[in-house]
């Protein structure tokens, strides 16, 4: 366990969530799109982060396979949001249906918004955590500096 | 890792070099509790050294006990042989959010900063120390 592992640790917390936040930018960027590559109106993504055991080298994989303790983040998958779509009336769309409804992405925009602040929040506390690794480790070489 | 000394490096030297390992040890597990806080289901770890970095220091030498027969009583924090046992465990708090995730960001982030401060304050005695050592080798000069 070192400063390193610390800052591998924290770094995967960035790379998560930067990848969280890329999909909220889709999300926002289609709130409107009715048309998509596998047809209907296009569907909310969401992350599914894991807790990934941290490990750098094999003596560390085979210590923690017997005692397991500290973990990485880790994006398992970009799933997409199951919620029927939404339908507004607007008969003068080429896309509405028989009734004159468009089927609209199942997209609230706050919503993704509330999850944007969310993310960038816990970026933040990343970054945080990564500048407090980072002033240990250069406090820790100060040892012995006369 | 026991916490022993030999003549020129005593006692404090060995407190202070375990400190700052247990120190770098906690933070390790604060950032994987801060990098988890959006993992559903994820429990926070909590790590504890202090007290048992003191009842392996003792107040002095004498109070320190070693283990030398399997049936013999154990010192708290202590293992088998003497080695220094940190206790690292799952946090008893409930879940905030409704995902099962049971960390207080919050919480760590303050955590967080304390053990930085304390690590700095262990760094620094530790250079008093050794600034002290330098003085006496250079006669004073």
């Amino acid at each position: 366990m070192g400063f390193l592992e610390g800052l591998k640790i924290s770094s995967s917390g960035l790379a998560a969530e930067r990848v969280r936040m890329n999909v909220i930018s889709s999300n926002l960027a289609n709130a409107n799109s009715t048309r998509t590559d596998e047809g209907g109106p296009y569907r909310r993504r969401d992350v599914v982060f894991t807790a990934k055991d941290s490990a750098l080298s094999f003596d560390q994989l085979m210590r923690q396979a017997f005692d397991p303790n500290l973990k990485e983040v880790k994006v398992d998958g970009i799933v997409k949001d199951q919620k029927a779509p939404r339908l507004v009336f607007n008969p003068g769309h080429p896309d509405a249906n028989g009734e004159g409804y468009v089927a609209m992405p199942n997209i609230s925009v706050m919503e993704e918004m509330v999850n944007l602040i969310t993310s960038t929040r816990s970026f933040e506390a990343n970054t945080t955590a990564i500048n407090a690794t980072k002033s240990m480790a250069m406090n820790a070489i100060t040892i012995g500096r006369g | 890792m026991r916490v022993v000394g030999n003549h020129l490096f005593d006692k404090t030297d060995a407190v202070l070099e375990h400190s700052l390992n247990q120190r770098l040890a906690k933070h390790s597990v604060i950032l994987s509790n801060v990098v988890n806080s959006n993992t559903p289901g994820f429990r926070a770890l909590g790590y504890d050294f202090e007290s048992q970095l003191q009842s392996a220091v003792g107040n002095g030498d004498s109070s320190t006990l070693r283990v030398s027969q399997a049936g013999h009583f154990k010192h708290p924090g202590l293992t088998q042989n003497g080695d220094l046992k940190p206790d690292l465990f799952v946090k008893p708090t409930e879940s905030i959010g409704s995902d099962g995730n049971t960390v207080d960001v919050d919480q760590e982030m303050s955590d967080m900063a304390a053990n930085q401060v304390l690590y700095r304050a262990t760094v620094e005695i530790l250079n008093r120390k050794l600034g002290l050592m330098r003085y006496g080798i250079s006669g004073g000069r």
